[in-house]
């Protein structure tokens, strides 16, 4: 035994000092390499600040002319700066990218062993919005079994921009290991109008978290066309989520049109979420022909419908304010409510007519 | 004089005793160094996924899930409206802040009333959840232009504040922040960014907790790590280094992560209401939150995930005397008790996975009777040396074997930590923290155990824990006493 505890004291503290040598020689090594690192990035990095400024082509010449080891000091600065820039700028920083040959490495790495190396390959197509490669991303967004690979072509393919990928990323939220669902709307709502006949079309999904992506996306691209389908939606649709999925989505493209639709589901009966969603719409649609029915729902022993239809009137103006008024004077929860919107507005309200106030002049000036 | 036989026989026990301390030290040290090595292997996963992880778009997404701040504040004068004038210039697109003032009996509500201009509101109270102390008043800014909502209420303890704040948020998810800490600047959208990622699993994430000791703080930002002067919060530098940086991720690599630190944890909303909110029962309501929560899930057998997020980091004031850290430990010692007898049928239990059948049953052995087993060689080696059961020369080598261990796993966890973040910039901060490891194996580890072990006896005759209240800096003051000490 002592023998035993001999040993394994000894070997702990060999152990012991090997990790405070190796803790000692990363920090010294990395401060050394960092040093290294700026004093090769700072001649490269004024003129990559030259070109972003000023889409200077001698500058680009210059970097895509800079040695292997300059262009790897100066290679996260410049991509950081890609995601900051626009127009010009950003058409010479991809230029100085493609002369580096960056984008063909990147699309050799997609078909690379190690996800990490695939995933960074898919997220420098993407910052460099290479249209040419929508098709191999499209493949790896179904097919890659791994899914930071997954996660990085959604948010590629919508950085790219091309409208044939809208079909794929609808696809990828309704496999077996669905891509993130907020993701996929935001790609589908980068790639324009081009992605609406997709979106509508995947209205009939069979899988709802297709559904409401396909809402979510129609709602960030505010396309008033597809108002029908989605009324047909909030109609006939089974599942509670994506009902109040399409009460957002007409927040946003909903018209006249939808008011009858959003009454009916707010009618008792419906589901709570249901309910208040319409309600939500109703209000933020201005629809001052339903403040008899919002005012009914002040007294609706649910909440967040309650609570809904007080901020639903509150947004109607005037006609819903003289509503809530009456409602205040009472007692109970419809008044608690009804209070609550009418203070919240009125600070809202004192908010706008202060922005838009006139700046006062100084005397003397 | 004892008989022959019977000093022999005691001889044997004692022996007995400690081979079975020494065993007991070395099984703790492998299962903490195994945690921490998956919390490497976390932790590097994490490092590269970061370039491609996507932070920026969440930024900009309009779909970015909302989040409503919970900062629960009880006689926080000192540093309140700091701590909130930071929290409300987070880098987070859709946000609110629900500062609860707990009843507080000096000046907190009137610093954030005249800070922020507040008006009352009247507000139609949610009742989701149930309180011990009722709202009786809610503020809002008179601009309107900040997210922010003060709430006053009847005091009734940090978690029924925290419920209070739950009740009045607006937001699909949740963030409890406690009021003297402080969050890197894209900490919330870092901590967020798993429910971007997978919507309908992850339930809740947790970030990291360091030590603002030492740290200069411009802005309510931590915009330079240093260690602190005193070696009492130095050694808490090393211990949350190994527990909660690495230990955390290592359980989140395992899906059985049990704690979310109070200080900082996002949850959504609807779960925690639909589990009935933050026990009032225990003094460690947030770990309990989320074993109630791996309990309830696994028991509706639904599929979910909760992560540990190694980046986002909340800066919080660790004790720095002797009075206030032993406060702390048996405070956190007795959650753990209170925690493991009330979920004590998930112990072992293969229903809840590896949470039932490897998490909780560490926890037992390697948290929970740690204290005691540490206690007890304390007393049993010398008894077996003056009796003669136990010879000097195994021992001291037992002794530097046992603590040896324990500084290997210190140092392994800061390698770790150096590769992957390297927060400590200085050389001379790194020394410190290497007496840090070694100097915590002397007289902390054995009061440390001492404090856990009465914040055990605390739990299991159900002492009052009122008015133990950490006497607190404030993190300005932090500061400022750093710039001027210091060259």
């Amino acid at each position: 035994m002592i023998e035993a505890a001999t040993w394994f004291a000894v070997l702990t503290l060999v152990v012991a000092l090997l990790l405070t040598v190796t803790i000692a020689g990363i920090h010294i090594g990395r401060q050394s390499w960092v040093r290294l690192r700026q004093r090769r990035a700072a001649q490269p990095r004024r003129i990559l600040l030259a070109v972003a400024a000023e889409a200077d082509p001698d500058g680009i010449g210059q970097l895509a002319r800079l040695s292997a080891a300059q262009w790897r000091a100066l290679e996260p600065t410049a991509f950081d700066l890609l995601g900051k820039v626009r127009g010009e700028a950003y058409t010479a920083l991809v230029e100085v990218f493609r002369r580096r040959a960056t984008v063909d490495r990147a699309r050799r790495d997609l078909h690379r062993f190690g996800a990490v190396r695939r995933a960074r390959a898919v997220n420098v197509l993407g910052q460099l919005g290479d249209r040419t490669a929508a098709a191999d991303l499209c493949v790896l967004l179904l097919r890659d079994p791994h899914p930071e690979v997954r996660v990085t072509a959604v948010r590629a393919l919508g950085q790219v921009g091309d409208p044939v990928a809208a079909g794929p990323l609808l696809a990828s939220v309704g496999t077996a290991r669905p891509a993130p669902s907020l993701q996929v709307a935001h790609a589908l709502a980068q790639l324009g109008r081009g992605a609406v006949p997709e979106c509508v079309a995947a209205l009939g999904d069979d899988d709802r978290s297709v559904r409401m992506t396909a809402l979510d996306a129609l709602r960030l691209l505010g396309e008033a066309g597809a108002e029908l389908a989605v009324l047909a939606v909030l109609r006939d649709d089974w599942s509670v989520a994506v009902r109040v999925r399409a009460t957002l989505a007409l927040r946003r493209i909903g018209t006249g049109e939808s008011v009858p639709v959003l009454l009916a589901s707010a009618a008792p009966g419906r589901p709570t979420a249901v309910r208040a969603g319409a309600a939500g719409a109703l209000g933020e649609l201005r629809a001052v022909s339903a403040r008899g029915v919002l005012a009914a729902l002040l007294i609706s022993p649910e909440y967040p419908v309650a609570h809904a239809a007080a901020g639903a009137l509150a947004a109607l103006g005037p006609p819903g304010r003289r509503l809530l008024a009456l409602a205040a004077a009472g007692v109970g929860q419809a008044a608690a409510h009804a209070r609550e919107a009418l203070a919240v507005d009125a600070l809202t309200r004192r908010r706008v007519v202060t922005a838009a106030a006139p700046v006062p002049v100084r005397p003397g000036r | 004089m004892m008989p022959e036989s019977l000093v022999g026989a005691l001889r044997e026990l004692l022996w007995a005793a400690d081979v079975v301390v020494l065993g007991y030290f070395l099984l703790l040290n492998t299962a903490l160094l195994l945690v921490v090595l998956l919390g490497g292997l976390e932790l590097a996963g994490y490092l590269r996924r970061r370039p491609v992880s996507g932070v920026d778009l969440s930024f900009r997404s309009p779909l970015t899930p909302s989040i409503s701040v919970i900062m629960p504040a009880y006689n926080e004068s000192a540093g309140v409206v700091p701590a909130v004038q930071a929290l409300l210039a987070l880098r987070y697109p859709a946000m609110e802040a629900v500062i609860v003032d707990d009843g507080s009996t000096d000046d907190t509500f009137d610093r954030l009333a005249r800070a922020f201009d507040l008006v009352e509101v009247p507000w139609a109270i949610p009742t989701d959840i149930d309180l011990v102390g009722p709202v009786a008043s809610v503020y809002l800014p008179r601009s309107g232009t900040q997210p922010l909502v003060v709430v006053r209420k009847a005091n009734g303890g940090r978690a029924d504040a925290v419920n209070a704040g739950i009740n009045l948020a607006r937001s699909e998810l949740v963030c409890r922040i406690d009021a003297d800490s402080v969050l890197d600047g894209e900490a919330l959208l870092t901590v967020a960014q798993p429910f971007f990622d997978d919507p309908l699993r992850v339930v809740a994430s947790g970030g990291v907790v360091r030590a603002a000791n030492g740290c200069t703080i411009v802005g309510g930002r931590v915009t330079d790590v240093r260690m602190p002067r005193g070696w009492l919060p130095r050694i808490q530098v090393v211990e949350y280094l190994r527990s909660f940086l690495l230990g955390r991720s290592g359980w989140s690599r395992l899906g059985s992560l049990l704690i979310i630190s109070g200080a900082f944890g996002l949850f959504r909303r609807d779960l925690v209401i639909e589990v009935g909110g933050l026990s009032r029962d225990t003094v460690g309501e947030d770990a309990e939150l989320v074993v109630r929560l791996h309990r309830y899930l696994r028991d509706e057998r639904r599929d979910y995930r909760i992560v540990f997020v190694a980046e986002p980091v909340c800066w919080t004031e660790v004790p720095s005397t002797i009075s206030g850290l032993g406060r702390q430990r048996r405070r956190w010692h007795r959650g753990l008790t209170e925690l493991l007898f009330t979920h004590r049928t998930m112990v072992g239990n293969p229903r809840y996975g590896r949470v039932g059948t490897v998490a909780l049953p560490y926890f037992v052995l390697f948290e929970w009777l740690a204290p005691l087993i540490e206690l007890a060689a304390l007393v049993l080696i010398p008894m077996g040396l003056l009796i003669g059961a136990v010879d000097l020369d195994f021992a001291w080598r037992f002794l530097l074997a046992a603590y040896g261990y324990a500084v290997v796993v210190s140092l392994v966890a800061l390698a770790l930590e150096e590769v992957g973040f390297h927060r400590h910039r200085r050389a001379r901060d790194l020394l410190a923290i290497g007496a840090a490891v070694v100097l915590e194996n002397i007289g902390f580890r054995q009061l440390n155990a001492y404090w856990r072990l009465r914040g055990a006896w605390q739990a299991i005759r159900k002492v009052s824990t009122a008015g133990e209240a950490m006497t607190r800096t404030g993190l300005a003051e932090l500061a400022t006493g750093h710039r001027q000490g210091r060259s």
